[in-house]
């Protein structure tokens, strides 16, 4: 070390040290008003890529939570579609049960009110819809999937017609209306071919919960209500007995009844579906929490502490100041 | 002449004393003259013959250190390399942004994926559309604008190099006319100490810019080369030229970026190629030449990964302003994340994002089916799934049949639990010796009778099957008697008859068998069964597999059966009757993506991208800004430490070199003294002579 210090170089380095704290100093004040440790990735170092990766899971993790959301509001709303239809279609089958009770007081007319009643239920129920999507159309989410109310009656007066006039037997009846195609039915053409419906719940998992206005359950509701809502007493001069005539009607009632528990089945199905994805839901806030508590332990700052720093360097720096301030009243040239 | 010799010598002192005063003087005025080293006046005593006759002033001196000087000026030279990178650097960071302002790339990815993530839930909604579009759209900004950023930055380098090459000529040029000037002074015995103050503050400048060695002649001449020992000056100068021309990401050194050449512009020496330039000039060519285009290099390798990993979904999403995306050749795609676009068809018709841009076929409006593509694979690392075999059937082979040893399968299964008969003749209509047979055969073979004997139960009957034929019978969970043979099976009643057969489950009649199947499908694509019929060769088989939406097949050069999704995806399949996939020896697995290039990357195909080990967009991202950032910290790590150090040093030089106030005060108080004593010594001579005088007068 030298032996004398020239007055510049006093000067410089007192410059220096002030600047050093004040650097500091700006640093905790950033980290004090920010509340995260650093404003760069540089300055992470090793960490830069943590942090990033840590941002990105919580970007994600947010939109699988809000897909699941979603995806849940869905299948409540198919829930009530389906519970609505299993209803009506139970409300039917009683009034049947009643009405056939009630021996040679039947009334026919009671049981195909309600059935067209339902009937026109269970029609918009299987074109429920949540915003502009259509629940029970598969991927045809824009179209409704039931359309074709009109031309199913007329298909079913048809069929029923030509069971009374004779045109065909009670055996065919029976067999035509149960082989009725998704058009005769009244189905919308797209809604055939479309597929299935996916709730994405993350990066590589997705929950099906597709339930088609085409399934069995919605179908075998849908056929026999209308079939029982366009239903006729044969009269007297018309082919069928009235055994016959209990027997379709029999037909039809296990049909709904069919639809009812085919119904029941879907609506397990994705009840099955919505509980997956509310197990996924609570997997992803917790891994939400931990990505959380990683990303505060490598970005955020500790407070106390940079205040404390803080304080020591503001008491390090009033004291250079001072130190600056003493030493350059301690010259000779003054003292002289 | 005893009495005027002391009045001449204490002149001589007051002169010496007058010349030291000027000096420290000069001292105290430069006091904070950053380069201004303290001067000292020599000082000698005269005589002649034996006689004193005073004190004389010699040359002015400098006081220095030469070690400390050459260690200052190799420091600075460092030192300001690395602030010149530093700032380079930084403008880079301030590209990415502050991290929790989710301005960086890996930020707009991740938002990407995001969005394609929310609209695989809801593929028909507008808005999830329009924003995917929009992310993407921001991404190719985030790309543009960076590598825009990094052009920029090789361009203000290059402008910088020509002001530091212009400056380089300056002080050289400075240091020539001073190193002139000295040799004179030498020559004449002049004092030389403030040129070469000069000299040594042109020197500290010239290290700036690059780093320096040098020696000194007798004359005085400080000859300055570069490290590397390329004359820079010594009493005239050598010009350093520079042909600044602007550049571009294809760009590149030797070849479309200029050279910095020493002495003459075409044949002279170029500084370009010396690793060890330094300073300021040499971080600059290395920031155009190396760091930027490496930077360059990995934003074209992401960007290019990326636009093939969509593409091979199905969905061209980045590409070309022409839609093409470039070959995966490394200099085919320089610069690509400048030129990289929406793909103009889906700016055009934004539902290409959910149908896909390869092919036309209807794809319905909440069809996920692509879009969970781009989830899983785009952004995953794996781009699809493949089914290979490990049997040989080649097209030569006769039916699959006869290669694979595979058959069809008949199956019967009983209607009624005879387990719980106990005995089968409790039946009324089982009744042995007489009502007690039925037939069974397989495809053409022979009908065999089985006959049901006194006391027989389900096993007995189950047994007596098997011995007819091996393996044919079983009972069902449900004690229901199961029949399986690889051939059509036909039942007849025998003795039995119709109710007798009836109490066993039973039917009379063919039952036909059902050829060997496994089911396929692509993704979301409904399954499709495949059947080998037993006339099926090879090519049948390869026809119907082809035949399935979304299904690619080939057989590979052995002979082996490959299966692979058209547009990228995964792959489904289950094995049916007669087992043929495992037959086949067919198995599942996953096909990464093409990797990420490292080597030979950039226009001149000699740049390393740096970024290793990175399988998805994601991790390539990430990594990238994350090596970036260390970078531009290592940088400042290296720059505060390599700054402390030449404070350090410069403090020792300067304390060495500059000007203590209080010494050159305490010089003044001694001459100050000399001067006063000198000044006595006149007085006292004078009343001396005085008294002489006055003697005589009276």
């Amino acid at each position: 070390m030298p032996t004398t210090i020239s007055t510049l170089a006093q000067q410089l380095n007192s410059i220096s040290s002030v600047k050093g704290i004040q650097e500091k100093m700006f640093t905790f004040q950033q980290q004090i008003s920010t509340g995260v440790k650093h404003q760069t990735f540089k300055e992470y170092g090793v960490d830069s890529q943590l942090i990033q990766e840590y941002r990105g899971d919580l970007v994600e993790s947010q939109v699988y939570l809000d897909n699941i959301d979603i995806a849940q509001i869905n299948i409540k709303q198919m829930n009530t579609g389906i519970e609505e239809t299993i209803a009506q279609a139970g409300n039917v089958l009683s009034v049947i049960n009643i009405q056939i009770e009630k021996g040679s007081e039947f009334d026919l007319d009671t049981i195909k009110r309600t059935a067209a009643t339902a009937l026109q239920i269970i029609q918009a129920n299987m074109n429920s819809r949540v915003g502009d999507r259509y629940l029970f159309a598969g991927t045809d989410v824009g179209n409704a999937p039931y359309n074709g109310a009109n031309t199913a009656t007329a298909n079913f007066q048809t069929h029923i017609t030509d069971w009374l006039n004779g045109t065909i037997s009670t055996a065919t009846l029976e067999s035509n209306i149960d082989g009725m195609t998704d058009s005769q039915l009244g189905y919308s053409t797209t809604v055939q071919t479309a597929k299935r419906i996916f709730a994405r719940a993350d990066d590589s998992f997705e929950v099906d919960y597709t339930v088609f206005a085409t399934d069995d359950g919605f179908k075998n509701v849908l056929t026999g209500l209308n079939a029982l809502a366009n239903y006729e007493r044969p009269a007297a001069g018309d082919v069928p007995t009235d055994d016959e005539f209990f027997d379709v009607l029999n037909v039809f009632y296990r049909k709904i009844q069919d639809g009812v528990n085919d119904l029941r089945a879907a609506s397990t199905t994705i009840a099955s579906g919505s509980q997956t994805l509310e197990t996924v839901k609570q997997n992803l806030m917790d891994d939400r929490q931990n990505y959380q508590k990683l990303m505060e332990k490598t970005e955020a700052t500790d407070i106390t502490d940079s205040v404390v720093r803080f304080q020591s360097l503001q008491t390090q720096l009033e004291a250079s100041f001072r130190l600056s301030s003493i030493l350059s009243e301690m010259s000779l040239a003054r003292f002289l | 002449m005893a009495s005027v010799n002391p009045l001449n010598i204490a002149l001589t002192g007051l002169k010496v004393a007058q010349s030291q005063i000027a000096v420290t003087s000069n001292n105290v005025a430069n006091v904070s003259t950053e380069g201004y080293t303290r001067k000292t006046v020599q000082q000698y005593s005269t005589v002649l013959g034996d006689d004193p006759t005073g004190v004389e002033t010699g040359v002015i001196r400098r006081t220095i250190d030469e070690i400390l000087l050459r260690d200052y000026r190799t420091q600075i030279s460092s030192t300001s390399a690395l602030e010149t990178r530093a700032k380079y650097l930084d403008q880079i960071q301030d590209f990415h942004g502050p991290p929790d302002s989710e301005q960086s790339i890996t930020a707009f990815m991740d938002q990407l994926k995001a969005a394609f993530a929310q609209l695989s839930n809801q593929p028909e909604s507008p808005y999830l559309l329009t924003a995917v579009y929009s992310k993407a759209e921001q991404l190719v900004e985030k790309f543009s604008g960076f590598s825009d950023r990094l052009q920029e930055m090789r361009n203000n380098a290059q402008s910088t190099i020509s002001e530091s090459v212009s400056k380089i000529n300056t002080l050289t040029r400075q240091i020539a006319d001073l190193n002139l000037s000295i040799k004179v002074a030498t020559t004449q015995g002049r004092t030389t100490a403030a040129l070469e103050d000069q000299r040594d503050e042109a020197v500290k400048a010239l290290a700036q810019e690059m780093d320096i060695s040098y020696f000194k002649t007798p004359e005085g001449v400080l000859v300055v080369q570069t490290k590397e020992g390329q004359a820079l000056a010594d009493t005239s100068p050598i010009s350093v030229t520079f042909n600044q021309v602007p550049v571009g990401p294809g760009s590149y050194y030797p070849v479309s970026a200029n050279p910095v050449m020493l002495g003459h512009p075409v044949t002279g020496i170029n500084l370009s190629d010396i690793d060890t330039l330094g300073g300021r000039l040499g971080e600059l060519i290395r920031l155009r030449d190396e760091t930027l285009p490496t930077y360059q290099a990995q934003a074209d390798e992401l960007a290019h990964k990326m636009a093939m990993r969509f593409s091979s979904q199905g969905l061209d999403l980045f590409t070309m302003p022409d839609g093409t995306i470039p070959a995966n050749t490394p200099t085919s795609y320089v610069g690509f994340s400048t030129d990289m676009v929406i793909n103009p068809s889906i700016t055009t018709d934004k539902t290409l994002i959910r149908k896909g841009t390869s092919t036309a076929s209807t794809v319905q409006q909440g069809s996920s089916e692509l879009l969970r593509k781009i989830v899983e694979f785009t952004f995953g690392s794996v781009e699809y799934q493949r089914a290979q075999g490990t049997v040989n059937i080649s097209n030569t082979v006769p039916t699959l049949f006869t290669t694979l040893g595979i058959t069809g399968q008949a199956r019967v299964v009983g209607t009624t639990n005879i387990s719980a008969l106990g005995s089968l003749d409790s039946s009324p209509y089982i009744n042995p010796p007489t009502d007690d047979d039925f037939t069974i055969q397989v495809g053409v073979g022979a009908p065999q009778t089985i006959v049901i004997t006194a006391g027989m139960n389900a096993s007995g009957l189950v047994s007596a099957i098997n011995t007819a034929f091996p393996g044919m019978a079983q009972l069902g969970s449900g004690g229901e008697l199961i029949l399986s043979a690889t051939d059509n099976i036909t039942i007849g009643a025998g003795t039995l008859l119709t109710a007798g057969l009836s109490e066993l489950g039973l039917t009379a009649g063919v039952t036909t068998a059902s050829p060997p199947s496994f089911s396929i499908s692509a993704g979301q694509n409904t399954p499709s069964t495949i059947q080998i019929l037993s006339t099926d060769t090879t090519t049948q088989l390869l026809s119907k597999l082809n035949a399935v939406a979304g299904i690619t097949a080939t057989l590979t050069v052995g002979g082996f059966l490959n299966i692979e999704p058209t547009e990228g995806g995964d792959l489904s399949l289950t094995d049916g009757i007669g087992a043929p996939l495992q037959a086949l020896g067919v198995t599942v697995a996953d096909v990464p993506h093409a990797s990420f290039n490292v080597n030979n990357l950039g226009p001149g195909a000699n740049l390393g991208g740096e970024v290793s080990g990175a399988l998805t967009l994601q991790n390539y991202v990430s990594q990238m800004v994350s090596l970036q950032s260390q970078e531009a910290n290592n940088t400042d790590t290296l720059f505060t430490s390599e700054d402390n150090y030449r404070a350090v040093i410069q403090t020792e030089y300067m304390s060495v070199t500059g000007v203590n106030v209080d010494e050159e005060m305490a010089n003044l108080i001694n001459i100050q003294a000399a001067y006063n004593a000198a000044s006595r010594t006149i007085q006292v001579a004078n009343e001396m002579l005085n008294e002489l005088m006055n003697t005589f007068i009276r």
